[in-house]
């Protein structure tokens, strides 16, 4: 029988925890950053396309460190934010969820972007000329047609959080019930002779949680698609 | 009534167009493709920007350069029918009918229903636009358009994706819709027989400037309208009368300017105001009247002026009665051995006349 330890069910628990929050609060960024990409041709283009895309290329380890000098107690943003609102950030909970957004936002920025893309601007143009305005055609055209890659973009940031490693180990570190995601427990029993066997355990839990993360997906895409009509038959 | 006078540079392209059209008319826009006849009506709808003069819908200026006025496309009020009819994907057929309601707008120009009703949107109301026919999409398209209350309607190409069929369809949907509503109608086309069926008056474009405005017969004197018609298209267009009705023969005579027409027989009754079209390829010429022949149809014209055209023909610009004008194509060699110039007076043969119902003054 599969039972989960303790151990493991705080790891699942906070790294389901750390990448709801990581996605949910970078979504609407991630979606305005995207319709800006996509949208709009404007000067500094590129230079926001190649910020939005660092943490993609960059060793997670100068993302984290990146995050720990920049909100660290000592800071240019840790400090005032300790300073103003006793807030310190790193090795919490919510450090492992900013480092994992800033890991898993170009992702979902690209989701977002080619979904947008992809539809044609004449219908933009069109719902103009029958007098809707700039938000209601967002909020009727634009979201509406893009929902299946924001979808996409959700879970691949969604998988990308859970599996966020360097970046959440150097910020955030790793406290067991605190900051200790799956991969980072995972990484501490390796680190420990003798636990073959809970490390297998972790490894399965991860791969079960990302398959069903992409499977629902699946679902839910398939599921838009129908409703835009791609999929019915004409019927005369 | 909409005013249109702007001027715009794109490349090495320069529109300056001066036009108006009048509420109840269908004017049509024509030209050959890249003479700035969609460029025209986006400007009027704010989807591209003038560099330089002013669009006024029913008294509303909508922009002006000097006066630095340029509403957004949602504030100009036009109802804009593009070539691919832009259905949104995600709402069915009854939900992009309403998307542009407005309340505020005064009285509408067509109720729902009544909307519904003209073109036959009934039963179409539940489906997604992915399950359309283009003809289907079209009219939606229109009604979606009238439904938001415009005070002008745009119509760029609404038919040239369909086939036949559709085309006279959706046409016949437009002919009616002119009949019921009290706005301009703007229709761009680059097809005669689109034009024939419902344009009042005909804006002629040629490399982004205005040639001419006036009525399609007016507008068939112009070696650019036939130049953008093509070869085989290049045809004149005269106003006809329905005169009497010859059952036995299997004949209508209809009265023109200038003579008599007889063709096979029409159901239209006497006195009926008719459009006929006589394409210049089926038209040919003789000095003398040919005595004893098969052709019903010919008439006495003067050669106004004479064009070469291409490597071996000619086209020839008649005169009939006072101030018809008739299109021929004859070959270059038999123009030679007719031996005939500028106000020479000749014999029209016409093999083929095709009757347009419903002529307009």
């Amino acid at each position: 029988m599969f039972t989960l330890s303790e151990v493991e069910i705080d790891a699942l628990w906070l790294s389901l925890k750390v990448a709801f929050w990581a996605v949910g609060a970078s979504l609407l960024p991630a979606y305005a950053v995207a319709h800006l990409l996509a949208r709009h041709r404007f000067i500094g283009h590129g230079v926001i396309n190649a910020i939005v895309h660092l943490p993609l290329v960059l060793p997670p380890v100068v993302v984290g460190y990146g995050l720990l000098v920049l909100l660290g107690r000592r800071g240019p943003l840790g400090a005032p934010l300790f300073e103003l609102f006793g807030v310190s950030l790193a090795f919490t909970w919510q450090a492992a969820a900013i480092a994992a957004a800033v890991m898993a936002f170009p992702l979902t920025v690209r989701a977002i972007r080619l979904s947008i893309e992809a539809i044609d601007p004449g219908l933009e143009a069109a719902a103009r000329t029958l007098g809707a305005s700039f938000w209601r055609v967002q909020l009727t055209i634009v979201l509406p047609l893009a929902l299946p890659g924001v979808l996409t973009g959700v879970v691949l940031g969604f998988a990308r959080c859970l599996g966020e490693f360097g970046a959440t180990i150097t910020f955030a570190a790793n406290i067991p019930g605190q900051t200790q995601t799956l991969p980072l427990a995972l990484f501490s029993l390796t680190e420990a002779p003798g636990n073959d066997m809970a490390a297998a355990r972790l490894a399965v839990i991860g791969v079960a949680l990302a398959m069903i993360a992409l499977l629902t997906s699946e679902v839910m895409a398939r599921r838009i698609g129908r409703r835009l009509g791609r999929q019915t038959r004409y019927s005369p | 009534m909409i005013e249109v006078d702007i001027q715009k540079t794109l490349g090495t392209f320069t529109l300056n167009a001066r036009f108006g059209a009048a509420a109840g008319k269908v004017t049509a826009l024509f030209g050959r493709s890249g003479a700035g006849k969609t460029t025209a009506i986006d400007c009027i709808a704010g989807l591209a920007r003038p560099d330089g003069g002013r669009v006024v819908i029913n008294g509303t200026t909508v922009f002006d350069h000097d006066g630095r006025v340029n509403r957004p496309v949602e504030a100009r009020r036009v109802g804009y029918v593009f070539q691919e009819a832009r259905l949104f994907p995600h709402m069915p057929v009854a939900d992009n009918l309403t998307y542009g309601r407005r309340q505020t707008d005064g009285p509408p120009v067509i109720g729902f229903d009544a909307a519904v009703d003209l073109l036959d949107l009934r039963r179409l109301l539940r489906r997604m636009p992915a399950t359309l026919s283009g003809g289907e999409r079209q009219r939606v398209a229109i009604g979606r358009a009238l439904l938001s209350n415009p005070a002008v309607l745009l119509m760029d190409e609404p038919v040239s994706a369909l086939d036949g069929h559709r085309r006279q369809e959706v046409l016949n949907f437009v002919a009616d819709l002119k009949a019921a509503l009290s706005i301009p109608i703007l229709f761009v086309s680059h097809r005669l027989e689109d034009i024939l069926k419902i344009a009042d008056d005909v804006v002629l474009m040629n490399a982004g400037q205005v040639v001419d405005h006036a009525p399609l017969m007016k507008i068939t004197h112009h070696t650019v309208f036939q130049r953008a018609l093509g070869i085989e298209e290049a045809s004149a267009v005269l106003a006809a009368r329905v005169a009497a009705h010859a059952p036995d023969d299997g004949l209508t005579v209809l009265a023109i300017d200038g003579g008599q027409l007889r063709v096979p027989l029409l159901a239209t009754p006497p006195g009926t105001e008719v459009h006929v079209r006589v394409r210049a390829v089926d038209v040919a010429l003789a000095r003398r009247a040919p005595l004893e022949s098969s052709f019903l149809n010919i008439l006495p014209g003067r050669v106004e002026r004479v064009f070469e055209v291409d490597a071996g023909a000619i086209e020839v610009r008649l005169t009939l009665g006072a101030e018809n004008t008739l299109w021929a194509r004859v070959n270059q060699r038999a123009w030679r051995d007719l031996g005939l110039t500028a106000g020479a007076s000749v014999f029209a043969i016409m093999e083929k006349i095709t009757v347009e119902p419903g002529g307009r003054s």
